[in-house]
């Protein structure tokens, strides 16, 4: 499994984090009026455009999808066994300023978030902005 | 008399020793000549050698200061301070590079009274406003994606403004006739700082860095006083 935030610690003391850049999204089941956390099995996970797995026979009720920063629009395939569902970000870029020990960060607010309904039931966007040291949950996915 | 022989050693001890002792010169206060205990108005040029000690510190930054003081009144002072900051430092992100300068201008009010015939030396507070302007660049950075692959790019040079304010307590002792040394610890406050991008300078010459809203510095000063009037 990918990990997503390494931090380490530069010779000033000041703890860097990378992989800033991932959406962070909740499952929750469609069946219930209030959002209820689910929990999906044999998950496996990846972005079109890259042969590595982000996820593998994981069992997940919260999923971390890196969005590229080299383009607007990231796409991923999530399969559940044999069900598969496509979920596409679209987003705009801003380059920031962290701090002098730490550089540059890619900030993406999410626009729009489309989806193939295999499983998926629908989506919300509950938070767009992807900052940087951030712990929010971007998007709710509701699975049938 | 006391208190002034306590100044000079709190001065004398915080300065290099050496700079007496290398010419086997000591300051004999007893044996100093009375003079009269009168206003001293007059020009102080000098250097602040405390960008130096920090070079050890931080290899990347390099600087030099000088200071100018014009004594108005006994216990006043204009005081101007100009220096400069050439800036290289390379982190595990990104490489950066400056170069600038900075000018401050202020007042220092001295509060160190005793009575001591040719007794020149100060306690002060003081304030300053500071402005520097600096030239920066960055040739690489990358943003660490370890999915999609690094974020790449760089930045072109670029200009940058920075105000500041500086709260100053300081000592200077004269060591010999006219001549003095002194510290000071500031603290900074950031008011205001432009750039033309999104980069964000690393140091700003003569606040340090730019991170902290609030910078604690300190100075380390030689100044040849230029008497308008005999004491």
């Amino acid at each position: 499994m990918l990990l997503l935030f390494f931090s380490k610690c530069d010779e000033m003391g000041d703890i860097c984090l990378s992989n800033q850049n991932a959406a962070q999204a909740g499952l929750y089941s469609s069946y219930h009026t209030s959002d209820t956390d689910t929990v999906l099995t044999d998950l496996d996970i990846k972005g079109i455009g890259n042969d590595s797995l982000l996820y593998e026979d994981a069992s997940l009720s919260k999923l971390f999808l890196p969005l590229s920063m080299h383009s607007d629009t990231t796409a991923f395939q999530i399969k559940i066994k044999t069900l598969l569902d496509t979920l596409w970000f679209s987003y705009k870029r801003t380059l920031v300023h962290v701090s002098g020990d730490c550089g540059m960060f890619v900030e993406s607010d999410i626009d729009t978030v489309w989806f193939t309904g295999r499983f998926i039931d629908s989506i919300a966007i509950s938070d767009p902005f992807i900052r940087y040291n951030e712990n929010i949950e971007n998007i709710k996915i509701y699975i049938k | 008399m006391r208190i002034s022989k306590t100044l000079k050693y709190i001065l004398s001890s915080l300065l290099f020793l050496t700079v007496y002792s290398a010419n086997g010169q000591t300051v004999e206060i007893e044996s100093e000549k009375p003079v009269k205990n009168k206003v001293v108005e007059g020009l102080s040029i000098g250097v602040n050698v405390a960008p130096l000690i920090i070079i050890p510190f931080e290899p990347g930054r390099i600087g030099f200061g000088f200071v100018g003081r014009y004594i108005f009144k006994q216990d006043w002072s204009v005081v101007g301070e100009t220096g400069f900051e050439n800036v290289d430092v390379e982190k595990d992100t990104y490489r950066y590079k400056s170069n600038g300068g900075t000018l401050k201008l202020g007042v220092d009010y001295n509060f160190f009274h005793v009575d001591e015939p040719g007794n020149n030396d100060n306690i002060t507070i003081g304030l300053r406003y500071g402005f520097a302007t600096q030239n920066q660049e960055s040739p690489y950075y990358k943003v660490i994606d370890d999915y999609w692959g690094d974020y790449i790019g760089s930045f072109g040079k670029s200009n940058v403004t920075s105000n500041w304010m500086e709260m100053v307590f300081g000592m200077r002792t004269e060591v010999f006739k006219n001549f003095f040394m002194g510290w000071s610890v500031r603290m900074k406050i950031l008011i205001d700082s432009h750039t033309d991008n999104a980069l964000e300078p690393y140091t700003i010459p003569g606040y340090g860095k730019w991170d902290n809203k609030v910078n604690l510095g300190f100075s380390y000063t030689f100044e040849y006083q230029i008497p308008f009037k005999k004491n």
